[in-house]
């Protein structure tokens, strides 16, 4: 808007500029993606048995029973017919899947009642039915005891009131193989892979030392094909375990 | 009011009007702002995934952004203590451009506030229920906005009373909101470092040097800004710049730098020599962690030009401008990445359970941020545009608008 | 941009001059526009600002009770017109008298994650990107430094021998950081001592992930998905399969993109009186839930009785999520001996 003509030429010119590029943006902007690709994480497949909240064993302590050839039998059905000696577990002659991994804690009447195989051996010459084994245990774990009647060890289900018929306190069998107690170890369930991690790379710290690990490709198929069994809600009903590892966790 | 309507009209033409080299300018801010208001758009669509934030760096650029003009609002505040408390007389006419350029940096704060909310769509949701006074946010979000309103009250009161060729009414009108804003200014930075300083989360924050380093570093960068903007302004138009205007915001700048520098080692004398566990995100900062170092060549950078800047400052050659100029980009570029990047993202690296994420921007993110500093420069650009044929008396109520556009 | 018509006639300015501005100015009207194009393929995701109904929407202690079941009814129509499922939502007020606190026993976790995807399932977390309230560390024996810790372990087995492993989540502080520095009052604490969030009032500004020691708050950074493209093609109803139908609105109702959320101890389950998925899942018992006020409940015993310690105590946060371990392998200690003694004197006597 000058008052030279050569001013205004030059105006006109900037103008046409200013078009153009206001066009070439029209341009860009609609022919443009309207939006951006944000890196995403393949989420882990977890299987749904993985996360069922159920007890770790389902052992049948309140019927003292075994299956025999697809018979349900109580315990005292046989053993009123057979005799059974002061047995160590090395040389069972019947039972022979147990295996029994508790420590020097190693003769069947220690826990077993000799006279009547449907209950357990308290001291002297007491004993108890299936239904109280924690009575059992206490024997031996007499602070885990204790802290289990507090419900400081162990697990309870159904509800945090202690008051609520609903609450469900774990036994002692529920959770561990009274034959080997010691719990068995997990594979670990995926871990973290959120928002752009999967862009760096992290380190796992092995006492000092660093190792760099992508971690998409922590999750790879091979962890995840290792099947547990022992997690299906199939009763696992006193069935032979694998073989004890020596760094099995210890328990009290 | 029908004066006013026209006076607005007025400063609206005149905006657009100019050399080649002012359309090309404004051009280019606009075409970058435009392209920052598409990447905002995605981002509106797509969510703060667009950017490189992530629950472990959850703030980024944009916060460090605003971080960074905070401070270069509030240094308007030292062009205006040497006028109106030492009654110096260089300065006095150049005042209302320090103001002025509060005024954008502080819509530029607020604009990158905006961008990084989550849900901008619930921003009434401050008006119906304000967490005063226990969360920090609340009081930035009245300082910020009760400096901005000052500051457009004081320029627009002055700029409207030399349109209408009146004498100011300074007693009532000027010399009090003046003075408030001065203490306004300095808190706007207060507040604005305590928002970080009161997390006891973060031990990279929870120290109480970063108050006093903010004002420091805010108080160099902004007049350094000041000192660049001005002679842009006399170069390119008719306004006359005082030199001595110049030398004495070189002054202000050599003051502020070397406390910034003075509190700096202070800082890192006491991370370090304690040797004690929390300071691993200054750790990461400074020298890399576990092998991450995103940040080391950033603020070794930082650390070189502000040294740089502070020598030149120190010389007495640098009385000359073109050096000045020097040591004033190298200032506010290495306050920028001291203050943004520096101060911000590291107190995320660790995360507070010790995991290293990195953050690195996105293009989305960049575009967003470079989107609205252009905005922001075009804003100043056109309050200067404004402001000029105002203030030398070419554009006034009774004069006819072409006589305001020869410039 | 000016329009022609108020424009006061200026002397220089000819027609042909007006038309060509007027062009420029069309351009630039174009140009923002196009800019805003992005905004097309926002659906209904525009947030608030879609339906009155929404923008209004009163914060959750302003809403009485009409008010919060037409809310809830809202909620429930949309859930179902996205996720294709009916849920059950409702609005779980805490129970009087009860205040929750978490014991961990750091004696028995064995770092199994369990936790971490029991959670996800059960609070609808966003599959993609993925989003935990939990994080286990497994760090070196020797040390309980977090900043040694590895949350990327991976192992046949675990435990590792060498290491043991920390869960760590929402402590649901009695003095919380988070909440104190929200500008919007969008998270407070209950008076059972859960720290909620009301995700239709958070405005997304983070300051309180900034604030919280213990990295417990999440951000929606996308619009929360339940499941990637692939998984849907395998199975179209695979998001009405992940989907947990019972949701409260302060727990685990579908989150949109921009709030934050964090754990609530599973509030819509916990304050009908039943367990956190957490702790359901937990296979060792490592985890402890409970009524601090009752003195009979499981977690008043631990805090009575065992080593405790909280998570950056120096914070003052006042956790109400407690670690402890137990006595390992206590042996040939007198004391103890002789409560094992007496534990079966009582025996004795009670089969007496």
């Amino acid at each position: 808007m000058t008052a030279s003509s050569s001013g205004r030429k030059a105006f006109s010119a900037i103008e046409i500029v200013i078009a153009i590029c206001f066009l070439g943006l029209v341009v860009w902007f609609l022919l443009g993606s309207g939006s951006v690709d944000v890196p995403s994480a393949m989420t882990p497949q977890i299987e749904n048995r993985e996360l069922l909240p159920l007890p770790m064993r389902f052992i049948q302590t309140d019927e003292p029973v075994t299956k025999i050839g697809g018979f349900t039998l109580r315990c005292n059905e046989c053993h009123r017919l057979f005799s059974s000696p002061d047995e160590h577990a090395s040389n069972l002659t019947q039972h022979r899947h147990i295996v029994l991994d508790h420590g020097i804690n190693d003769r069947c009447y220690n826990c077993h009642d000799q006279e009547d195989r449907e209950r357990l051996a308290l001291r002297g010459n007491r004993s108890i039915p299936f239904t109280e084994v924690a009575r059992l245990c206490a024997k031996c774990h007499g602070p885990t005891y204790r802290d289990w009647q507090m419900g400081m060890h162990g697990k309870s289900l159904g509800s945090w009131d202690p008051t609520s018929p609903q609450q469900h306190r774990l036994k002692c069998s529920e959770c561990h193989d009274p034959h080997a107690p010691a719990y068995e170890l997990h594979p670990p369930l995926p871990g973290p892979n959120t928002l752009r991690m999967n862009k760096m790379e992290h380190e796992i710290l092995h006492g000092g030392e660093i190792e760099h690990v992508d971690p998409l490709r922590k999750w790879q198929i091979e962890l995840h094909t290792t099947p547990k069994e022992d997690h299906d809600n199939l009763p696992q009903n006193e069935a032979p375990d694998a073989p004890a590892e020596s760094e099995k966790r210890g328990d009290e | 009011m029908r004066d006013y309507l026209t006076f607005l009209y007025r400063c609206f033409r005149i905006s657009f009007v100019g050399g080649w080299r002012y359309h090309l300018w404004m051009l280019c801010l606009t075409i970058i702002a435009l392209l920052g208001l598409n990447a905002y758009c995605k981002q509106l669509v797509d969510g703060l995934a667009t950017t490189g934030m992530t629950d472990h760096v959850s703030w980024g650029l944009y916060i460090a952004n605003f971080t960074f003009l905070v401070g270069m609002a509030a240094a308007a505040v030292m062009l205006v203590i040497p006028v109106y408390i030492y009654r110096n007389k260089d300065l006095h006419d150049l005042v209302i451009f320090g103001e002025l350029l509060a005024v954008a940096t502080i819509i530029m704060c607020l604009l990158f506030v905006t961008v990084d909310l989550g849900r901008p769509d619930r921003f009434s949701h401050l008006l119906r229920r304000f967490n005063f006074p226990l969360s920090m946010l609340t009081w930035d979000v009245i300082v910020l906005n009760g400096y901005l309103l000052l500051n457009l009250h004081i320029t627009g009161y002055l700029i409207y009373c030399d349109y209408r060729r009146k004498e100011p009414n300074k007693t009532f009108f000027v010399i009090p909101f003046v003075f408030v804003a001065i203490v306004w200014a300095i808190s706007i930075h207060t507040v604005t470092a305590f928002l970080y300083v009161g997390l006891g989360a973060r031990p990279f924050w929870n120290s109480a040097i970063i108050a006093p380093r903010f004002l420091a570093s805010a108080f160099s960068a902004g007049p350094a800004f000041n000192i660049l903007t001005l002679q842009v302004i006399g170069r390119f138009t008719s306004y006359n710049i005082p030199r001595s205007a110049l030398l004495l915001l070189r002054q202000i700048v050599l003051v502020a730098l070397t406390i910034n520098m003075f509190l700096l080692i202070s800082e890192l004398f006491t991370e370090f020599y304690a040797g004690k566990t929390h300071i691993a995100s200054t750790r990461y900062l400074y020298f890399g962690l576990l092998g991450h170092n995103a940040l080391v060549p950033w603020i070794w950078a930082s650390i070189v030009l502000n040294s740089l800047a502070l020598i030149i400052l120190y010389l007495p050659v640098t009385r000359s401008l073109r050096l000045l100029n020097i040591a004033c980009v190298f200032l506010i570029v290495g306050i920028w990445i001291e203050k943004g990047m520096g101060l911000i993202v590291p107190a995320f690296i660790p995360s507070p359970l010790g995991e290293i994420v990195e953050y690195t921007p996105t293009i989305n993110e960049i575009l967003v941020c470079l989107g609205i500093w252009a905005f922001g420069l075009l804003l100043y650009t056109i309050f200067v545009r404004v402001t000029i044929p105002v203030l030398s008396g070419r554009l006034t109520y009774d004069q006819p608008f072409e006589i305001a556009t020869q410039d | 941009m000016s329009q022609p018509d108020s424009t006061p006639p200026a002397a220089s300015m000819s027609r042909r001059g007006f038309l060509r501005r007027g062009v420029v100015a069309a351009t630039g009207v174009a140009a923002v526009a196009a800019a805003l194009k992005p905004l097309l393929n926002a659906e209904l995701e525009l947030g608030d600002l879609t339906s009155l109904e929404k923008f209004l929407q009163q914060h959750y202690k302003e809403l009485d009770k009409e008010e919060m079941a037409a809310v809830l009814e809202r909620i429930s129509r949309e859930i179902e017109e996205r996720y294709q499922i009916h849920p059950e939502l409702t609005n779980v007020k805490p129970m009087d008298g009860v205040e929750f606190v978490y014991a961990l026993n750091l004696s028995r976790c064995i770092g199994c994650r369990k936790c971490v995807h029991a959670c996800v399932k059960e609070n609808n977390q966003s599959r993609d990107p993925e989003l935990q309230y939990i994080r286990v560390l497994e760090m070196p024996k020797g040390t309980i430094d977090i900043e040694r810790g590895n949350h990327h372990y991976e192992r046949p087995t675990v435990p590792d021998p060498d290491h043991f492993y920390m869960p760590i989540q929402c402590h649901q502080c009695a003095n919380p950081p988070c909440v104190k520095v929200c500008p919007v009052e969008a998270t407070w604490q209950e008076t059972d001592g859960i720290v909620v969030i009301d995700y239709d009032w958070c405005i997304g500004c983070r300051y309180c992930e900034a604030a919280c020691p213990y990295w417990a708050r999440r951000f929606n950074f996308s619009q929360p998905k339940y499941a990637s493209e692939q998984e849907l093609k395998d199975d179209p109803e695979i998001i009405q399969k992940r989907l947990n139908p019972r949701m409260s609105y302060l727990s685990n109702r579908p989150r949109s993109v921009g709030v934050m959320e964090k754990c609530t101890y599973c509030l819509h389950r916990t304050r009908v009186g039943e367990m956190p998925a957490c702790l359901e899942i937990c296979p060792v018992g490592a985890r402890k839930f409970g009524n601090v006020l009752d003195p009979a409940s499981e977690v008043t015993q631990i805090l009575r009785n065992k080593r405790i310690f909280v998570l950056k105590e120096d914070t003052g946060t006042l956790p109400r999520f407690f670690y402890y371990f137990d006595e390992r392998r206590p042996q040939l200690r007198s004391g103890e001996t002789d409560e094992i003694v007496q534990v079966t004197k009582m025996d004795a006597g009670g089969e007496a």
